[in-house]
């Protein structure tokens, strides 16, 4: 039934070791080895680079920081992702609070602003095969629906879809019991599959 | 089974596609399957979005990120800042990253000092704008979850504070105006807002501006990408207003809203400048800052020669579309360096920083720099100091690193560099904002 924890990897270890012991340089190996995964979570969790970007950065530096409390309980990939989730569904929220448009004209307006600087930079439509355009509407469909999600869900999405964690991790990471990360996770895919749908049946 | 809701069949069906079912749910699930058609498309399409889900494009993280942490940590253990304190003691340290993290202090009090001579050495002149510098560190303390600062900081605190890159820091721990207002932003992002004169004058802004994102940024997000509709999601990424990038959502506040790295900004204000010399719209927002005027933003951003601007400090944030604040800073802020405001603390700072290197400051061979008990009452009340701009300028080449000031050249003339840089410059610099692979 679903996947059992990661366990610290034994590499992990010794490397969390060696920083505990004052090897600062093992926790630039540790950011090396899961900095890619970290920044695009952050990014499809926030929706901007630039801001994935610093919350990345801001992770490590705060896992850093509470490495001495980190007992390798759980993996340091799943601890590193709970500070991960947590900066980034708050920068979110902030972001929210600030922002003083709806989420929904929001998103006309980044759907048609972000066709206006394609057409800017010289990106032309209909330059690919019809093939791709409908596999490029779908993702354009799926990442536009990702960002409509409210932050609970999308989370459990960006973790267990892209990220691939295992039920129980996740519950770890949003501490959160295991069977809400169920529901969520399924009410998430079913908020998705009602937003691509007609994209869906286009492509069909 | 065959009783369970829609609801719970939903669940169990994403369980079941998720492997997380044990052995009875999914022999039950599958069950339903043989006998539900509905069950049974409800599963393709939660399959097909799945797959388009975990389908999506993924990105390398900016290839700067595993060095900037270091370089934090690293630092972080050199000055002893008070977060780590079990992971200070103790193991070994690797020299080259010591010295490189010394040289960046060092480099970020360089700076700090440069800019501060270069204020003192020069007065506004008539016409042009000022720098308001909006004090939001008392917004940022009530919004702020950390303690007030001590009142009684050590010296080693202190220079920890001066020399940290992180400026909100500076902020909260309400640090002296000369340490925050001499922040070298060598790194940090930057918000740049334009305030058009109307739609067309925004349009051509946004052009500018889009022209150089699309030169510098979305170059790269377009090899980087092979399908399309990412690469436009991506690029709406940082189109969308309110952070990061351009403000595009309200068009009768006739602004365009940049968010960018201070290396992208300066090629950026190059094209601003061309099109609006005389931009008294803009507004630089660097952390708790806000410089008003095109050319003010540059001279303290990038160390040009322009003259240094008044230092002044106002309340309360700049505020999205009043205009009467973007111009020139007639707001009545307070001024900064008026003698009713903190006695300036970083020669002690620097001399305290240099002493626990192993250093003093003709080891360094450049010109001494203003003592506090020396420091001019007001920015219009400043008088220039005996060393020339040419030393000063030795000086800080001496003591920056490459990798404090990054791309900046602070060897070359304005004159002399006025084509290339009216130029739209490919990034050498910087690295690419993705790598492909």
């Amino acid at each position: 039934m679903g996947r059992t924890p990661r366990p610290v990897s034994l590499e992990d270890a010794e490397l969390i070791e060696s920083v505990k012991a004052g090897q600062t340089e093992a926790y630039g190996e540790l950011v090396r080895k899961y900095q890619d995964r970290v920044f695009n979570a952050c990014w499809r969790i926030c929706g901007h680079l630039e801001d994935a970007r610093d919350l990345t950065q801001e992770a490590f530096l705060k896992g850093y920081e509470g490495l001495p409390g980190f007992r390798q309980e759980s993996s340091f990939y799943t601890w590193i992702f709970r500070i991960v989730v947590n900066l980034a569904l708050s920068h979110r929220r902030e972001a929210q609070r600030r922002r003083d448009v709806s989420l929904e004209q929001g998103l006309h307006l980044v759907g048609s602003q972000a066709d206006g600087l394609a057409k800017r930079v010289g990106h032309k439509e209909g330059d690919d095969s019809a093939g791709a355009a409908s596999e490029a509407e779908l993702h354009g469909c799926v990442v536009r629906a990702l960002q409509v999600l409210d932050d609970d869900h999308r989370a459990v999405i960006v973790l267990r879809d892209i990220e691939g964690f295992s039920y129980r991790e996740i519950a770890e990471i949003l501490q959160i019991p295991p069977g809400t990360v169920k529901s969520r996770v399924h009410r998430a895919r079913m908020a998705l599959c009602q937003a691509i749908r007609p994209a869906l049946t286009r492509n069909d | 089974m065959s009783n369970i809701d829609q609801e719970q069949l939903g669940e169990w069906l994403s369980a079941y596609l998720d492997g997380e079912l044990n052995p009875e749910q999914r022999e039950l699930v599958e069950r339903r399957l043989r006998e539900d058609e509905s069950a049974r498309r409800l599963l393709d399409e939660l399959r097909r979005t799945v797959n388009l889900v975990s389908s999506l494009p993924r990105h390398c993280a900016p290839g700067s990120i595993a060095e900037d942490v270091q370089l934090h940590v690293e630092r972080s253990e050199l000055l002893g800042e008070p977060e780590e304190p079990s992971v200070r003691s103790g193991g070994r340290r690797r020299p080259v990253l010591t010295v490189l993290s010394m040289a960046a202090a060092l480099g970020l009090f360089a700076v700090g000092l440069r800019i501060i001579v270069t204020n003192r050495a020069t007065e506004p002149q008539i016409g042009e704008s000022t720098v308001a510098m909006r004090d939001t560190a008392a917004e940022s303390a009530l919004t702020s979850d950390q303690p007030a600062p001590p009142a009684d900081r050590s010296e080693k605190e202190e220079m920890s504070l001066v020399a940290t890159a992180d400026f909100s820091r500076k902020i909260r721990a309400g640090l002296g105006t000369e340490s925050v207002s001499t922040h070298a932003f060598a790194n940090e992002t930057v918000r740049l807002r334009v305030v058009a004169r109307d739609e067309a004058d925004r349009e051509a802004i946004t052009d500018k501006i889009v022209a150089y994102l699309a030169e510098r940024r979305a170059a790269d997000l377009a090899v980087a990408m092979t399908d399309k509709s990412d690469r436009t999601a991506l690029a709406g990424s940082f189109y969308y207003r309110g952070d990061p990038g351009i403000n595009y959502v309200e068009p009768s506040e006739q602004q365009v809203l940049v968010r960018a790295s201070r290396r992208e900004l300066e090629g950026m204000m190059d094209e601003l400048e061309r099109y609006l010399p005389a931009t008294d719209g803009v507004v630089l927002v660097a952390g708790p800052l806000s410089i008003h005027g095109l050319r003010r933003a540059r001279t303290a951003l990038y160390g040009l020669e322009e003259p240094a601007p008044a230092v002044t400090m106002g309340r309360g944030p700049y505020s999205l579309g009043d205009k009467a604040e973007a111009v020139d800073g007639e707001r009545g802020e307070k001024d900064l360096t008026s003698p009713d405001t903190t006695p300036p603390r970083i020669d002690e700072l620097f001399d305290g920083l240099l002493k626990t290197i192993g250093l003093d400051r003709e080891m360094l061979a450049g010109p001494p720099t203003p003592k506090p008990d020396a420091a001019p009452a007001g920015p219009s009340t400043s008088k220039a100091p005996t060393v020339t701009k040419a030393k000063k300028a030795e000086a800080y080449d001496r003591l920056v690193t490459p990798a404090t000031v990054g791309a900046q050249d602070a060897s070359a003339a304005p004159g002399e560099e006025a084509d290339e840089r009216m130029k739209l410059r490919p990034s050498k610099d910087c690295r690419p904002w993705l790598s492909v692979g």
